[in-house]
């Protein structure tokens, strides 16, 4: 295992992803069943806004359920810093306040993208044109700028409605930044004629491996996903070691005795 | 033969010195580009290409490292659980390399091994720095001493010792959890600059660095600080530290494979042929590749007689401390002041609200540790020094001037943990610092609990002082065990 894949482990243990993770995955199975469910309104997301109000209404329901499925594993640095800056008794309160801060950047957001998914429409052709799009999103200065304030956090007030309202601006100040970074991609599954929540899982790998990427000068770069990628690949180290002592894990061994 | 590091200030850590000159005049002879010269050997810990030619340590025609050699650059672990053994593995790979250049030297020793600059062992002499390092001519009075800097580079030569303190050699965790400061830090990814430093770096560490470099000098800024020669004794020592704190029984060594393998981003170092070599935290334990010895582990580390056997001490086996898996208990808020902070030249103070059940139940303190938090620090210097004093007026508890009420707090790389561009994307500084003996006494005298404590915080620095910004004060508790 790598060490990049020993530190997800070791959060997932933690349940620090745990959490995130479930209600991604929950998010996600909610958006394909809804999906088959919304086919009355026509075949996709691009009926949404044509198909009047109800269709809209389902459309945004599910942008939002496609937003938690997609950003709920990237929100975990900040859901753990409201988390641990909260008083026990009121953590809960302050996650919902900086969901709905995060929220209300990405209903905004879907509000504006919805109909421009449904003016483009579905095809490979189209979903590849996107797809290529994003990953040139990805490389802008623009996108970097918009990861590195993703990592910003605020002080959070313990008590009371500043309490609350501090974690709702905290949710606003990382929403609006996500979005700026990812809105492209939420346009990939939505071109797909088929196979939307595949794609869905996929756009959420490579953002979330974008944002494991550390903050960089703005400027055109190597996609960060790639970045990361071959940070995660497996290795080996110990070169100081003298030859012949075996493995990392035989060293493992010897400390334990 | 075994390289033993000595004390500076003792006649074997005398001559070790006297070699440890010639060798880095050898060493800065050589070119940026030579894994082996000086100035890469500090470009592993931090570099600013722009920076270096301003301060005339390269000219703006040098060549610089090839762009495969930028994984080896910029390297330094700060506020992250790799800080010790990162730096362990540094200093490993520039005592070799010094070591084969003073073999090479006419008549030099093959045992030569980097000496410790002992600045906390009681006697008054070790707060300056060795003489070694003053003079600006070696002792024929016509070489130039490689070991000196001129006061722009090195503006201090002696220690506060208001300011140095061991009370990190009584922390029996070595990892942190939010809120709270283990011996060694908390769990990071790779970790140039920013984020939550822990005990021994906090103090003695970054105090040491700062009161040294204070006013513009190398030591202050991570870019630059191992430019200056004191840098390597002044890790030798806190490396001591870290093999001191290993030998108490009582003390929980982080042994999960998270911790052991190291981060994603390799640790990667030149040995003497120039040659790189790869690295993990694992091999920094005692027993291991890159394990130091010591001739001493008792004096100037605030800790009882060594209860190990010879063997443990000279790093030949495990260390008597646990190792363990296990996370540490979590700390939960208690309190925290009303929001941002700016520190000027004037003190500010802020007020410090604590939850109203927590105080009633079992007041300030019972079976748990207090730490004051000081979150997002920020600021425009490179580094500096906040002078931090607790009381609790409104139980009776005045705002005490008495320094057994106070907290130093030095924030090595403040200026890198500012930069939105920066790791952590300009998030600042955390500090935790342990006020369980304070928030003690002051419960003591108020004889009643305390639902507000003051906090009053004072920059000192040479010269201008820019301002610094907190974004909130905080109060955490974590069990004790």
């Amino acid at each position: 295992m790598t060490p990049g894949l020993v530190a997800l482990r070791l959060a997932w243990s933690r349940g620090g992803l745990r959490g995130p993770v479930l209600i991604a995955l929950a998010a996600l199975l909610a958006s394909a069943y809804w999906e088959t469910r919304s086919q009355g309104c026509g075949s996709g997301h691009h009926h949404a806004v044509a198909g009047g109000l109800q269709c809209a209404s389902i459309g945004l329901f599910e942008w939002m359920l496609m937003v938690v499925a997609m950003m709920t594993p990237l929100l975990v640095p900040t859901i753990n810093h409201v988390w641990h800056s909260s008083l026990a008794r009121r953590r809960f309160d302050a996650l919902l306040a900086l969901g709905l801060g995060y929220g209300v950047c990405w209903a905004l957001a879907g509000m504006l993208l919805m109909p421009v998914a449904a003016l483009w429409g579905q095809g490979w052709t189209r979903a590849f044109a996107v797809l290529a799009a994003s990953i040139a999103w990805s490389c802008s200065p623009i996108s970097q700028y918009a990861r590195n304030r993703c990592h910003r956090v605020r002080g959070i007030h313990p008590f009371g409605l500043a309490a609350d309202r501090d974690s709702f601006v905290q949710g606003l100040a990382a929403g609006a930044p996500c979005v700026l970074a990812c809105w492209p991609w939420m346009l990939v599954p939505m071109s797909v004629p088929a196979g939307h929540a595949v794609l869905t899982l996929a756009v959420t790998l490579v953002l979330f491996l974008e944002r494991l990427d550390e903050p960089r000068k703005p400027a055109w770069r190597t996609a960060p996903a790639l970045t990361v990628l071959r940070l995660l690949s497996p290795r080996w180290t110990g070169a100081w070691q003298p030859a012949g002592q075996g493995g990392i894990h035989r060293r493992f061994a010897a400390l334990g005795k | 033969m075994p390289r033993v590091r000595v004390d500076a200030s003792s006649v074997a850590g005398g001559t070790m010195l006297n070699w440890y000159a010639q060798a880095v005049g050898k060493l800065m002879e050589k070119p940026l580009t030579d894994r082996t010269s000086w100035r890469y050997l500090g470009a592993i810990h931090g570099f600013v290409r722009d920076g270096w030619i301003a301060r005339d340590i390269i000219e703006d025609t040098d060549a610089v490292p090839p762009p495969g050699d930028n994984r080896v650059l910029k390297q330094c672990q700060h506020a992250t659980w790799y800080f010790l053994p990162w730096h362990r593995g540094y200093l490993h790979a520039f005592e070799s390399i010094i070591a084969a250049t003073v073999k090479a030297l006419p008549g030099g020793p093959d045992d030569w091994a980097l000496p410790y600059w002992n600045y906390l062992s009681g006697d008054p002499d070790d707060l300056e720095i060795p003489a070694a390092f003053t003079a600006p001519k070696m002792a024929n009075g016509v070489d130039d001493n490689p070991l000196y800097l001129p006061p722009d580079k090195r503006p201090h030569t002696d220690l506060d010792a208001n300011w140095i303190k061991l009370d990190a050699m009584a922390n029996g965790r070595f990892t942190s959890v939010p809120g709270t400061a283990g011996f060694g830090g908390g769990i990071t990814h790779f970790n140039h600059s920013g984020g939550a430093f822990g005990a021994l770096e906090n103090n003695p560490h970054n105090a040491v660095h700062v009161l040294i470099g204070d006013g513009g000098g190398f030591m202050e800024d991570p870019d630059y600080a191992a430019l200056d020669p004191i840098f390597w004794l002044h890790h030798c020592n806190i490396d001591r530290l870290w093999a001191a704190w290993l030998t108490q029984k009582k003390n929980k060594m982080e042994y999960r494979k998270a911790w052991l393998r190291g981060p994603a981003r390799h640790f990667e170092m030149p040995g003497p042929d120039g040659q790189l070599h790869k690295f993990t935290p694992a091999d920094t334990l005692p027993g291991k590749t890159l394990a130091p010895t010591y001739d001493d582990l008792q004096i100037g580390t605030g800790l009882p007689p060594v209860a190990a056997s010879l063997e443990e001490v000279t790093g030949a086996a495990p260390m008597p401390a646990q190792f363990t898996t296990e996370e540490p208990p979590p700390a939960n808020l208690v309190g925290s002041n009303s929001g941002k902070i700016t520190i000027t030249g004037a003190p500010a103070t802020t007020e410090v609200k604590l939850q109203p059940e927590v105080t009633e139940a079992a007041g300030l303190v019972g079976e748990e540790r207090v730490f004051l938090n000081l979150e997002n620090v920020r600021g425009t210097a490179p580094s500096a020094r906040l002078m931090i004093r607790i009381g609790a007026p409104s139980a009776g508890a005045a705002l005490a001037e008495d320094s057994s009420y106070s907290v130093p707090v030095a924030l090595f790389g403040l200026k890198q943990a500012t930069a939105s561009d920066g790791e952590h994307g300009g998030n600042g500084i955390n500090v935790a610092v342990d006020i369980t003996e304070i928030a003690g006494k002051l419960q003591e005298e108020a004889g009643a609990s305390i639902d507000q404590l003051q906090v009053r915080i004072e920059q000192q620095a040479e010269g201008e002082v820019s301002p610094i910004t907190v974004d909130r004060i905080s109060i955490y508790k974590q069990p004790v065990g």
